[in-house]
């Protein structure tokens, strides 16, 4: 598991540091995984049957945004059937403005989800993607699968009866309609496969959301239950004929990809879970906060003992706020963890000018906890005054002029 | 020197400004119902194009039972049904559309806001509104 885990980090570091290139990269190999499908299934017009081509089409694609890069394949789609005949041209455009004028115009961010569906049926493993949508997006990407799925069995009785729609030319295109219609609408498995991954997607985001350890795991084993489930059902009311050894493999196969998301995005340790209840004005907060496992990436140390000595420079302020003329061994500025913009906020408030962190490396004394310092190798007083920085340096006449007077309420006035 | 939070919250910024910034600024510009009811509108028109288109679908098949029966058909009977599933189809598809465009208008309203008050916090590192001034 640990090792898991070190590959796991390692993974993460290499897409932390190399994402923008990661990520156009996939896209490009989806687009071109999808333009090859669609040369395969239709090809007709043989414009994408050169590599270079789909290239330059998948290169294009995966520079628009999603969305757009899906419409440029449907429009070669189109081009495509126009080789067909005028009867596949016409239906594959109503296909076509339907998805456009339903779908696309709520330009899903799950619009990724329409392509890798044809893509997981082409590889057998449509039953992959709704588990992984359940857990990764949200309810919206029932639609991007319902449009995926829509245009894979499309393509799909195109290509089985090819021959048929070939036939029909321009005086029997009425014919061709109807023989078209008929073909898509009398083929249930559509709807069937949809209402089945919509189905397997809520059930997996509903369980996913809710209060329970592992709830991650349950959603996803429930959701490839019900998927085998509904897909049964289906296919003994409808006869739809889809393959139940395959369905069974799909699902096993869903339930390994639902394994590897749930170990890169939700591995939480449940035996460390931490409740606590606090309370503002208008609230009383229960919170359940569960970690994360993690291992730190085995990586080698650089110890600094001693660098080159810098000129120090102090903040301003009073003493107990480390400021100028605190003592320099038990300044707790070092420990001041406060971002910046705090600092700068207050500083800003008290009207002071205000300085970047000094950089101590030259005092050894305040790394004691970490580097196994002792007192003796501390500086002594002297040297530090040393490097203290004459006051000029520090702040302006200018900026001493702003300074409003010292308070009587300050406890350290007059030291 | 560098002042790492400083360019933190400029990279976020950018970052915003380039990605969903771009979007979320249109959205900005409209009132919430000004917002969602030009959403409806323009659902109300691509599903009005979409069942159309449908029909038209639909003419063509049946088109030798139509040049048949032309004379003879009770228009209310054969247009009832569609107007059914037209009206059927708008009531989803509005819901969809009000439910989808509610949500990202709260959503941008949100980030909107967080990316003004991050701003605000950038502004104050470089010495606050006055200091900017003079």
């Amino acid at each position: 598991m640990t090792t898991l885990m070190e590959i796991r980090e390692v993974i993460r570091r290499i897409y932390r540091d190399y994402g923008r290139y990661v990520l156009p990269a996939v896209r490009f190999v989806v687009f071109f995984i999808a333009a090859s499908l669609l040369d395969s299934r239709l090809g007709y017009s043989g414009v994408l049957s050169s590599f270079a081509v789909r290239a330059l089409l998948a290169l294009v694609a995966a520079a628009v945004p999603t969305n757009a890069g899906c419409c440029l394949l449907m429009l070669v789609m189109l081009y495509d059937l126009r080789s067909l005949g005028m009867v596949a041209l016409i239906i594959g455009a109503v296909v076509v403005l339907t998805l456009f004028l339903l779908y696309f115009r709520f330009s899903p961010e799950t619009g990724i989800l329409a392509l890798l569906m044809p893509i997981s049926f082409t590889l057998g493993i449509p039953y992959a993607i709704p588990v992984a949508a359940g857990l990764l997006c949200g309810p919206g990407g029932i639609f991007s699968i319902a449009a995926g799925t829509a245009v894979y069995y499309f393509l799909h009785f195109i290509r089985d009866n090819e021959a048929a729609i070939r036939q029909f030319g321009v005086e029997e295109a009425i014919a061709g309609v109807r023989f078209m219609v008929d073909g898509l609408l009398a083929d249930k498995v559509v709807i069937v496969m949809c209402v089945t991954f919509a189905l397997t997607l809520l059930v997996v985001w509903g369980i996913r959301r809710l209060e329970i350890a592992q709830s991650f795991l349950i959603a996803a084993v429930a959701g490839a239950i019900i998927q085998l489930i509904a897909l049964f059902v289906g296919n003994i009311v409808y006869d739809t004929g889809v393959s139940i050894p395959g369905a069974l493999l799909g699902t096993l196969v869903a339930l390994v990809v639902a394994l590897v998301i749930v170990f890169f995005f939700y591995n939480l340790d449940y035996q460390r879970t931490e409740k606590t209840q606090f309370e503002d004005d208008d609230y009383y907060y229960y919170v359940k906060a569960v970690p994360k496992l993690s291992v730190r990436e085995r990586s080698r140390t650089v110890r600094r003992i001693n660098t080159a000595r810098e000129p120090m420079r102090r903040r301003a302020g009073a003493r107990h706020e480390g400021g100028r003329y605190a003592d320099l061994r038990y300044d707790e500025s070092r420990y001041d963890d406060r971002d910046d913009d705090a600092r700068y906020e207050e500083a800003r408030y008290r009207d002071e000018p205000v300085y970047e962190e000094a950089d101590y490396t030259g005092v050894v004394s305040y790394e004691d906890e970490t580097m196994g310092m002792t007192d003796e190798m501390v500086p002594d007083t002297a040297e530090l005054e040393s490097v203290r920085v004459p006051e000029t340096d520090v702040m302006s006449t200018q900026d001493m002029e702003e300074l409003p007077p010292e308070s009587e309420d300050d406890p350290y006035y007059g030291e | 020197m560098l002042n790492k939070n400083k360019v933190r919250l400029m990279t976020r910024l950018a970052l915003y400004e380039e990605g969903r910034g771009r979007r979320d600024r249109r959205t900005d510009n409209y009132f919430k119902t000004d917002y969602i009811s030009r959403q409806l509108l323009i659902t109300f028109l691509s599903w009005t194009l979409c069942f159309v288109l449908f029909v038209g679908v639909y003419m063509v098949y049946e088109l030798e039972m139509l040049m048949l029966e032309v004379y003879t058909l009770d228009l209310k009977e054969l247009l009832t049904p569609f107007v059914g599933w037209y009206l059927a189809g708008l009531a989803v598809m509005l819901l969809i559309t009000l439910v989808v465009y509610w949500r990202r208008f709260d959503r941008s309203y949100k980030a909107l806001g967080q990316y003004d008050r991050a701003l605000q916090r950038l502004l104050a590192a470089y010495g606050g509104k006055d200091r900017a001034h003079k």
